[in-house]
């Protein structure tokens, strides 16, 4: 069965680092989309229907946080589940993470095994 | 900064080659030349403990790593275009995995990495706290600048 993940972060390159790195996981992704903030995200999520967000913490205009409420806000994509990926050492934000209505998260640096173990079950639970 | 630290550093710096992007590191066996260009990465972090990620790397080093992570050929000219990008990345991590790590309770909030161009290596390396490692034959120099 294959995916559409969105993929949010404000670098180019770490985008398609992560994009390689579900490659190489062997999940089976039909379409990636991208994007550089939370509210370039939300323009995405009105154009493409997704399977999940996996988004970076930190992100000029609208960070990761601001972007799970939005989604989770709107009718249309609230069963989309948001993933966040950060180097950030997130110990002191895991519950604020959890409020939100993160339902994964991940600490770079992070192999392709462990995206896979993260998204795989997310991805489950919402196939377009 | 004390030894432990510098230390922490170094298996950090380690980690992340290796995970990130699955490239060995080993001490020098000796003196080691000075890169002909190479770039000064910087990442700030602040909180209850403040200072900044230094990191040095060839340029070529750049190119290399983003070829090995994108699929690219080292000669290609999005590697170039990428290089610094991926550097950063690195340094993200670095700092994320050396933070992390600290016995500190509030984990101070990481900023975003900048580069520059590094004038003079040898000066850098030779700084207090600065190691210097070899990743598939390409010099790495860190430290990490405490400030109060």
């Amino acid at each position: 069965m294959s995916h559409r993940i969105l993929i949010v972060d404000d670098s180019a390159t770490t985008r398609g680092l992560i994009k390689r790195a579900l490659q190489l996981s062997g999940l089976e992704v039909a379409e990636f989309y991208e994007a550089g903030h939370g509210k370039e995200a939300l323009e995405q999520l009105a154009l493409h229907p997704v399977d999940l967000v996996l988004a970076d913490l930190h992100m000029p205009v609208m960070n990761g946080v601001e972007l799970t409420h939005a989604i989770l806000s709107n009718p249309v994509t609230a069963h989309i589940p948001v993933a966040i990926i950060s180097a950030e050492p997130c110990t002191n934000r895991l519950l604020e993470l959890r409020r939100a209505g993160v339902k994964g998260y991940v600490r770079k640096p992070c192999t392709p095994e462990m995206l896979r173990n993260l998204v795989a079950p997310l991805l489950e639970t919402t196939h377009v | 900064m004390s030894d432990t630290y510098t230390d922490l550093l170094l298996e950090c710096l380690v980690e992340a080659l290796q995970t990130f992007a699955f490239v060995a590191a080993e001490p020098p066996q000796g003196p080691v030349p000075a890169p002909a260009a190479a770039d000064l990465y910087t990442l700030r972090f602040q909180g209850a403990d403040s200072g900044e990620l230094q990191l040095a790397a060839p340029r070529a080093f750049g190119c290399l790593m983003a070829a090995n992570m994108l699929g690219l050929e080292p000669a290609d000219a999005e590697a170039a275009e990428r290089a610094q990008d991926v550097i950063k990345e690195l340094c993200n991590i670095i700092t994320g995995l050396w933070l992390s790590r600290r016995a500190t309770v509030y984990v101070p909030e990481m900023g975003l990495p900048s580069a520059s161009a590094l004038p003079d290596w040898d000066r850098f390396a030779a700084l207090p706290g600065s190691f210097t490692i070899l990743a598939e034959g390409f010099p790495l120099a860190a430290r990490i600048e405490e400030t109060p």
